[in-house]
């Protein structure tokens, strides 16, 4: 018989019942069966002198190393097994607690924009990424800010060496957008945007957004209303109604707030919405003719909308989070129980 | 902006509840912020947006309401029935500028009797925050409030040479304002100006020396238009805001100086006596421009709104907005000079439907789900990275853009960071450059508040400079593991985290990003805040490292228990991850396992060892598992054990032993020459 063979046989077998054994007992038996006195490899180590001269060397060492491998292995296996449980105390409670792993979870922002994202994929907008680091062109020009516009100064705006700056907002993707391709054009960017603001409960310097531009020919405010009256329904639920009040933004005309129906007192008001019934979560309106006309735009043959809202101004009411630094503070505490 | 019913109603009559009409105004885009109740009086207090400084008056107000309710104005303060005399007063008026100031108008009163005002003067004043000064300065902030238009009042006696002159101030000039405050000067403020120095700061704030004092008889009226840019930038670099300043910020309607002219006369000499000396002077350099007008078709405003809005529906609230509407299904609207935010069609489209209401515009159905949209291909790749970090226990963690030089320093991290020119304060000055500040800042306020065993990660943009001088934004993943590696429960081993487990964590990453060709090189010393570390590469790009925070950088973020952690740009990643993969079928014949007990050189590595069994296994080797490493007092110094199960299999045929043996053989023939390495038990 092949002697390698024969080992590796020896030592697959011995592995299997290791594996099987449960209780220092068993262990011993596998050890006593292949090592004790009239164990199979002590027999053999024994049946040595029984062979031919130039078989005994090779024979020899082989067994040796058996043995030692077979040793290590039932000390390695008799340890696990005590650490896993002591032989007396062996009993069985099927409601003990289970073996538990920890569970990892994504960030709220992660989860909202992701959801944000969705909705509006399915209603057929691509997603548009964009730098955060940003052109005044990009971030104010093109979108009809006014030389003067307070938007623009270092009390509002992030800005970086020669001229650059961390852009307020994510509607630069709209721009650049616009300069590469043609209507139609049906996009959201998601990301994140700076402004100088110091933290509060309603405030942070970093914060989350996804904007929106849908830009074709015959494109209506009334199209707007349908598609954010969707989208709230669909994050809120299908109950949510929307309020539209006319606000002001430079690279919209008509311009307006989206309030939605507070999702947690049904418009009876709490102190989620601030005892309105109503919540703010994004601003919108139609594309400003001046912003067609910086990207080479027919502003008389195309028409369209853009909106933007704020991941964590949805985050919050979504999940009753009174505080928008709990987002940047990564207190775990807060973090696992999304 | 706040403003008072009762002052209101003197110039429309509001017949619906005070919350009707914080409801409607707020619904017309006038928000209301709140309501107080002020005795017999409520206040509103408004939210005005940059676009309407025609609201920043009650009687800008009173005519937003007047068209909400359909009524008429019960009188008009812009409205001049007499004419009037631009002979010019006793003050000679120069412009040096006419791009600086447009308009100059004003006019001297004489012998006034300084005094208090009446109370309800008093009163209307401080419910809009005004304190009430004497009875010429309130008449002056009276009408700012009530018109929209402010208005400046000088001690003629201060005035010297009795001469103004509008001009830039000159380099090394200073004013004592109002406040008592020293404004040092340069050319980028506008000043009024005697014959001799400054003596108030145009449209910011009066000097201090031609203030309204308790012995002034003969004072002097201004009413003027100033460049909005210029007092902007004035108001900015002395950082203060007035209710002046931010109405010229926003532009003062180049109409209203002459009838807020003579309505300040008219009540200082009410309630003030005095007598106007002189006519009015009026500086205008007019530029023939005609009536505003805005062109557009029913039709096409239908279109825009997508609504189905009749011709006397839209003219009716345009017309209520005092806005002239002419035409039948072209329409042609002649715009008011207070109304500077309406210059296009679309304007005029806004205006409708503040006035009619998003509620009477239908919700249209048409763009939705006609179509799937798609997401970059990048975007799907990052959430399957996430998502296999959360899947092995990890948090997600979201840290701000923003680091310190300090902190930047402390982990040496190469590259030149990104400088902030305005941060908001001195910890937050640079852009990230790396991942592991966050993570570390995290572990501290974590561990600060007694959570330990943390497992976090984070993904997102890192900013560091090209050397083209741009800045670059590279994808980042970077994550970290400290403490136990699972709660402490009644039979875990409760086994602390090392090297080990984050890396066997990173290379089930690039398993299931389906990434070969992965090395992890010991690090080149260019992480001083690493121990333990190594560079992570894919096949000849360095793409991230991973190792253990040395014992200095653990003190400075009061990290006491190990912390081990990876980062890794993910540009280099994301091009490799392919969808794009086929199942491939089982084996067809069977593997033979062969253990390998090795005594192994201290100084060779894994690695080593792995690449010879690979090399000269001739394509048989198909799985290489180191199960046991011992070290045992018995060997020679400097030798450790090392145990591979090794896996062989053909594609072509049932290996037999022979064959193994034979390239067992050989793999160990390779591994004695090229590393020294015997098998146990032959050594
Ligand atoms: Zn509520």
């Amino acid at each position: 018989m092949n002697l390698k063979k024969e080992i590796e046989d020896i030592k697959n077998e011995i592995s299997r019942e290791l594996n099987l054994s449960t209780s220092k007992k068993e262990i011993e038996n596998i050890r006593i069966k292949y090592l004790g006195r009239k164990g199979i490899i002590t027999q053999k180590l024994k049946n040595i002198k029984h062979l031919k001269d130039e078989e005994k060397p090779l024979y020899g060492k082989e067994l040796n190393i058996l043995k030692l491998t077979i040793e290590e292995e039932i000390a390695k296996r008799g340890q696990e097994i005590t650490k896993t449980v002591k032989e007396e105390e062996q009993f069985f409670d099927w409601t003990m607690p289970g073996d538990r792993r920890w569970l990892g979870h994504l960030h709220p922002l992660t989860t909202t924009m992701d959801e944000i994202v969705e909705v509006f994929l399915r209603m057929g907008f691509t997603v548009e990424l964009g730098p955060d680091v940003e052109t005044d062109f990009y971030n104010f020009e093109a979108l009809n800010f006014p030389k003067n516009h307070p938007s623009r100064d270092i009390q509002d705006t992030f800005y970086l060496e020669n001229n650059l700056l961390l852009r307020t907002h994510t509607s630069p993707v709209q721009i650049r957008v616009m300069e590469k391709i043609k209507p139609p054009i049906r996009i959201i960017s998601p990301g994140r945007c700076y402004r100088v603001d110091n933290f509060d409960s309603s405030h942070s310097p970093v914060f989350h957004q996804v904007e929106g531009l849908y830009v074709d020919e015959n494109v209506s405010l009334s199209d707007l209303i349908g598609t954010l009256d969707i989208f709230a329904k669909a994050v809120f639920g299908s109950s949510t109604r929307t309020k539209f009040v006319p606000h002001f933004f430079p690279f919209t005309e008509p311009s307006a707030e989206v309030l939605v129906s507070c999702p947690f007192c049904k418009e009876k008001g709490c102190s989620t919405c601030k005892h309105t019934g109503w919540i703010e979560i994004l601003g919108c309106g139609m594309v400003h003719p001046a912003v067609y006309r910086s990207v080479g735009y027919d502003p008389d043959k195309y028409s369209g909308f853009a909106f933007g809202l704020g991941i964590e101004r949805v985050c919050m009411p979504k999940y009753g989070i009174n505080d928008m630094r709990l987002f940047f503070e990564n207190d775990l505490r807060f973090t696992k129980q999304f | 902006m706040k403003v008072s019913i009762e002052w209101l109603k003197e110039f429309v009559d509001i017949d619906i509840s005070i919350d009707e009409l914080a409801r409607r105004l707020t619904e017309q885009g006038v928000s209301v912020e709140g309501v107080e109740q002020i005795g017999e009086d409520y206040v509103l207090d408004l939210e005005i947006t940059p676009n309407r400084p025609d609201l920043l008056s009650v009687f800008g107000i009173a005519r937003e309401i007047k068209a909400m309710l359909g009524k008429e104005n019960k009188k008009n303060p812009f409205r001049i029935t007499e004419e009037v005399r631009t002979t010019g007063s006793n003050i000679r008026v120069k412009i040096e500028n006419f791009s600086d100031c447009p308009r100059y108008t004003g006019c001297s009163i004489e012998n006034i009797e300084l005094g208090s005002s009446p109370d309800w003067i008093k009163r209307r004043l401080e419910i809009m925050g005004i304190r009430s000064l004497n009875n010429v300065v309130d008449v002056t902030n009276y009408i700012l409030l009530e018109m929209g238009h402010p208005l400046h009042a000088f001690d003629s006696e201060c005035i010297k040479g009795n001469k103004i002159n509008v001009r830039r101030a000159k380099e090394g000039e200073s004013i004592v304002t109002l406040d008592g405050e020293t404004r040092k000067l340069d050319s980028d403020f506008l000043v009024i100006a005697d014959s001799e120095k400054p003596i108030a700061l145009a449209g910011i704030m009066g000097g201090e020396k031609s203030e309204i004092k308790n012995e002034t008889r003969n004072i002097f009226i201004e009413s003027a238009f100033f460049s909005p840019t210029l007092i902007r930038k004035g108001a900015k670099r002395l950082n203060i805001s007035t209710e002046s300043s931010y109405r010229f910020e926003r532009k003062a309607d180049i109409n209203s100086l002459i009838p807020a002219l003579l309505r300040t006369n008219e009540l200082i000499i009410k309630f003030c006596s005095g007598e106007m000396k002189g006519g009015i002077t009026d500086i205008y350099k007019k530029e023939e421009e005609e009536k505003k007008k805005v062109f557009f078709s029913i039709e096409w405003l239908n279109g825009f709104l997508g609504s189905n809005l009749s011709r006397k529906e839209i003219i009716e609230p345009l017309t209520a907005l005092d806005l002239n509407v002419k035409g039948n299904t072209s329409l042609e609207v002649e715009i008011p000079s207070f109304r500077r935010d309406i210059g296009i069609k679309e304007d005029i489209a806004e205006e409708v439907i503040r006035m009619v209401g998003f509620d009477s515009i239908p919700s249209s159905n048409k763009i939705t789900f006609e179509k799937v949209g798609s997401i970059p291909e990048n975007s799907l790749k990052i959430n399957k990275i996430k998502n296999y970090f959360v899947s092995l226990g990890y948090d997600e963690v979201v840290n701000i853009s923003f680091v310190s030089n300090g902190e930047i320093n402390t982990l040496k991290i190469g590259k030149e960071p990104a400088v902030i020119q305005n941060p908001i304060t001195s910890n937050l000055t640079h852009l990230r450059p790396t991942l592991i500040i966050g993570l570390l800042k995290t572990m501290k306020k974590n561990i600060s508040i007694g959570i330990r065993d943390v497992r976090i990660f984070e993904l997102g943009n890192t900013f560091v400079y090209t050397s083209q001088g741009k800045i670059d934004e590279p994808l980042r993943i970077s994550g970290a593991i400290s403490g136990h590696l699972k709660n402490h429960d009644w039979r875990a081993e409760n086994r602390r985290a090392d090297y080990y487990d984050l890396k066997g964590d990173i290379e089930g990453l690039f398993d299931v990003s389906r990434i070969k060709d992965v090395r992890f090189e010991k690090k080149e010393g260019d992480f001083a805040f690493l121990i333990e570390g190594s560079n992570i590469y894919i096949e000849n790009d360095k793409v991230g490292f991973i190792g253990s925070l040395s014992k200095e950088i653990r003190d400075k973020f009061d990290l006491l228990e190990k912390v081990f952690l990876f980062e890794i740009e993910l540009a280099p990643l994301l091009t490799r991850i392919s969808f794009d993969y086929k199942f491939k079928p089982f084996p067809r014949f069977p593997a033979v396992l062969r253990d390998l007990c090795l005594l192994v050189p201290e100084n060779v590595t894994h690695h080593q060892i792995e690449k010879i069994i690979k090399n000269s296994g001739k394509k048989l080797v198909e799985g290489i598992q180191l199960f046991d490493t011992y070290y045992n007092k018995k060997f020679s110094p400097g030798l450790r054990s090392f145990t591979y199960s090794l896996t062989f299999r053909s594609n072509n045929e049932t290996l037999n032993d022979a064959r193994v043996n034979a390239t067992v053989e050989e793999i160990l023939q390779s591994l004695d020459n090229g590393l020294g390495i015997k098998l146990r038990g032959e050594e």
